[in-house]
C-alpha cells in the first residue's frame, strides 16, 4: 500500500474549524447525526450544507497529504474499471484511475478506509496508490464509467 | 319341596298309588285266598294285615295332600299373576294358570329383545365416542409433532367419513378473499372443485349468523342442492362454520348419497366436536409459527439460528454500505455430514457440533456472531472484516477445531465471503461462501 503518511495528527472536525470552514457546533451537531445514522463524518459536514466537499477533500489532503485530483475532466480507461467491481466501487467510493505495472491508483473519497484499500489489493492482486477526490466526482465518474463498461 | 309340585314323576305318584292299591286290596284278598284254601291263618295274620291296610290309606292321604297342596300352590301363583277370580275346578285352574305364565313369558322376551335393542344402540353411540375420542388423540399427536396440517386435515376428514359413514367429508379454509379452498376431502378422486366462492346465496345465513346450512329429508335449499348433486353427486348435504376469533375461517362439509336421509344431532355434534378442533389446529399452527419467528437461537448448538442469521448478515451488510465498512462471513462446513452419521451415529455427531459450537464462541471477536446456517454448516457474521482478515480467522478457528474435535473422522473445511466483494445480501454471501 503506498500511500501517503499523515503530516497533522488532528481528526477532520478540528482541521475544518482550524481553517474556518466550520464551528464547533457544527461539528457536534455532524458528530450527533453521525451517531444517529452512521456514515463517514466528511459526508455528514457535507449533507448538513457546513462545508463543501472540496473543502473536505482539501483538508484530507492536508492532513494525511495525499494528491488531490478532481475527476471532472478525468478520461479513465473502460478496460481499467474492469479491475473494480462497480459495487466495490459505490460502497467505497473509490475508482481505479490508473495501472502502471503492478501499482493501481485509484481516488477514492476516504483515504483513510484501509480495509477498502486493503479489498482493492486483494482483488486486484496490486499495490494500490491514493488520490483523494470528492464523493459527488466519484459517484459521477463511477456512473459515467460502469455505465459505458456495461 | 319344590322340585315335588313340577313334576309327576317327581312326585312318584304312580309308585304310591301302586303300593297304597297292594296294600288296601291285592294284600287282603291274597289273605282271603289262602284262608279258603287251607281254612287256617295265624291270629297274628290278622294284625298284619290291619297294619298294611292303614299303611296303604295313609299313603293315599299323603297323595291328597300333596294334590291339595299343587291346588294350593297354582292358586297363589294365579293371584301373583293378577287373577282375582276363584277357579272353578283344579284343571281349568292349572291351565290358565299356564296361559297366564306363557303370556308373561312371552312379553318377557319381548322386553329382552327391546332390552338388547337399546344396549345395541347405546354400544354403537359408545363406540362411535371412543372412536371420535381416539381420532381426536391421534390428531392432538400430529399437531403436538409439528406435521404438515394438510397432514392433519386429510386424517381427520378420513376419521370423520369413517365414524360417521358420509359419503364425503371436507376442509374449506379461508385462505383467499373471495373464496374458500379445498384443503382436504375424502374420498380425493374424481373431484369437481378446489374453491368455493364466498358469494354462493347458500353459504350466506353461515357467513352472516355462523348457521350450519343443512340439507338432507327435513331441509331444503334449491341453490345447495344443485351444488350437492351437481359437484359432489350427493343428496344431502351439510356445513358447518370453522370459528377463529369470532371470524369464519373456513367450512367442515359432509354429504350423504341416500334419499330418505337426515343428519341426526349425534352427528352434528360429532361435526361440531371436529370443526372446534380443527379451530384449535389453525391457532396452534399460527401460534407456533409465530414462536418459530420470535425464536433465534439453534436449539442444539445454541449458536443463532439460519433465519437470524440472514437477517442479521442483511443488517450488517447495509450498516457496512452507509459507513463504506467491508461486512464479512466465514463459514465451517462438516463436508462428510451424511458418511459421520452413519458411521458414528447422531449423537455423536450432536455432541461434535456443541464441541464445534463452543469452540467458536471462544474465538469470537468483538462484533462478531456465530451462527448454524444449516444441519451441516456454522458460521460467523463478522463485521468490518476484510477478506484477507477472515481467511486468517478462519484458518486459526479451523486448525483448533480439528485439533479439539475428533479431526480424524470428521472433514471441516472454511470459506469466505465478504460485501462488497461478493455480493450486496446476506443470501449473496452465504451462497458464495457455500459454493466455495
Amino acid at each position: 500500500m503506498k500511500y501517503f503518511k499523515k503530516r497533522i495528527d488532528k481528526p477532520l472536525g478540528e482541521l475544518l474549524i482550524e481553517k474556518g470552514i466550520i464551528n464547533r457546533a457544527q461539528v457536534k451537531k455532524a458528530l450527533k447525526v453521525q451517531k444517529e445514522r452512521g456514515g463517514l463524518i466528511g459526508e455528514i459536514i457535507v449533507s448538513l450544507g457546513f462545508a463543501k466537499e472540496e473543502d473536505i477533500a482539501h483538508v484530507l489532503s492536508l492532513q494525511y497529504g495525499f494528491p488531490y485530483l478532481p475527476l471532472e475532466n478525468y478520461d479513465i480507461s473502460k478496460e481499467l474499471v474492469k479491475i473494480i467491481p462497480k459495487q466495490v466501487a459505490l460502497q467505497y467510493r473509490l475508482i481505479p484511475i490508473d495501472k502502471i505495472g503492478s501499482t493501481l491508483t485509484i481516488a477514492m473519497a476516504n483515504p483513510l478506509n484501509s480495509q477498502a484499500i486493503e479489498d482493492v489489493e486483494y482483488i486486484s492482486n496490486s499495490e494500490v496508490q491514493i488520490f483523494v477526490a470528492t464523493a459527488s466526482d466519484i459517484k459521477k465518474a463511477i456512473e459515467r464509467c460502469y455505465a459505458e463498461n456495461s | 319341596m319344590k322340585k315335588l309340585f313340577l313334576s309327576l314323576e317327581a312326585l312318584s305318584l304312580k309308585r304310591r298309588i301302586f303300593v297304597a292299591f297292594s296294600l288296601i286290596s291285592l294284600l287282603p284278598l291274597l289273605v282271603i285266598g289262602f284262608y279258603l284254601a287251607y281254612k287256617n291263618l295265624p291270629s297274628y295274620t290278622y294284625l298284619i294285615l290291619g297294619i298294611n291296610i292303614l299303611l296303604g290309606w295313609w299313603i293315599i292321604i299323603q297323595i291328597l295332600n300333596s294334590i291339595t297342596s299343587i291346588v294350593k300352590k297354582t292358586r297363589k301363583n294365579l293371584s301373583l299373576l293378577g287373577e282375582v277370580k276363584p277357579p272353578e275346578d283344579e284343571v281349568k285352574l292349572l291351565d290358565e294358570v299356564f296361559d297366564k305364565m306363557t303370556v308373561k313369558i312371552k312379553k318377557s322376551f319381548q322386553e329382552l329383545k327391546e332390552i338388547s335393542k337399546t344396549t345395541e344402540k347405546l354400544n354403537e353411540e359408545v363406540s362411535k365416542k371412543i372412536a371420535l375420542l381416539s381420532a381426536l388423540l391421534q390428531i392432538n399427536d400430529l399437531v403436538s409433532q409439528d406435521t404438515d396440517i394438510k397432514e392433519v386435515f386429510r386424517l381427520i376428514v378420513r376419521r370423520i367419513k369413517s365414524i360417521l359413514n358420509f359419503d364425503f367429508t371436507f376442509v374449506l379454509l379461508d385462505l383467499e378473499k373471495e373464496f374458500f379452498s379445498l384443503e382436504a376431502i375424502e374420498p380425493s378422486q374424481n373431484i369437481k372443485f378446489k374453491t368455493l366462492s364466498k358469494h354462493e346465496s347458500f353459504l350466506k345465513p353461515l357467513l352472516e349468523k355462523g348457521e350450519v346450512i343443512l340439507l338432507d329429508r327435513n331441509n331444503s335449499c334449491r341453490e345447495l342442492e344443485n351444488f350437492s348433486k351437481d359437484i359432489l353427486g350427493v343428496n344431502n348435504l351439510v356445513f358447518l362454520p370453522i370459528f377463529l376469533k369470532r371470524e369464519i375461517v373456513g367450512i367442515l362439509g359432509a354429504g350423504v348419497k341416500g334419499l330418505e336421509f337426515s343428519f341426526s344431532e349425534e352427528e352434528l355434534d360429532v361435526l361440531r366436536a371436529f370443526s372446534k378442533h380443527i379451530t384449535f389446529i389453525i391457532e396452534h399452527q399460527r401460534i407456533s409459527e409465530r414462536i418459530k419467528d420470535l425464536e433465534i437461537k439453534d436449539p442444539l448448538t445454541g449458536l443463532y439460528n439460519a433465519k437470524f442469521a440472514k437477517e442479521r448478515l442483511d443488517e450488517e451488510i447495509k450498516r457496512a454500505i452507509v459507513n463504506q465498512r467491508p461486512c464479512g462471513f466465514i463459514l465451517i462446513k462438516i463436508k462428510n455430514f451424511k458418511d459421520y452419521i452413519d458411521k458414528r451415529g447422531i449423537l455423536a455427531l450432536e455432541s461434535a457440533l456443541k464441541k464445534i459450537a463452543n469452540i467458536m464462541r471462544d474465538n469470537l471477536e468483538v462484533g462478531q456472531k456465530p451462527v448454524r446456517i444449516s444441519e451441516d454448516s456454522l458460521g460467523i457474521i463478522a463485521p468490518e472484516k476484510s477478506k484477507a482478515q477472515l481467511e486468517k480467522q478462519g484458518s486459526g478457528l479451523l486448525s483448533k477445531v480439528k485439533q479439539e474435535v475428533l479431526a480424524e473422522e470428521l472433514d471441516l473445511a472454511f470459506s469466505v465471503a465478504e460485501n462488497p466483494l461478493d455480493g450486496t445480501s446476506a443470501e449473496e454471501l452465504i451462497n458464495k461462501a457455500s459454493s466455495i
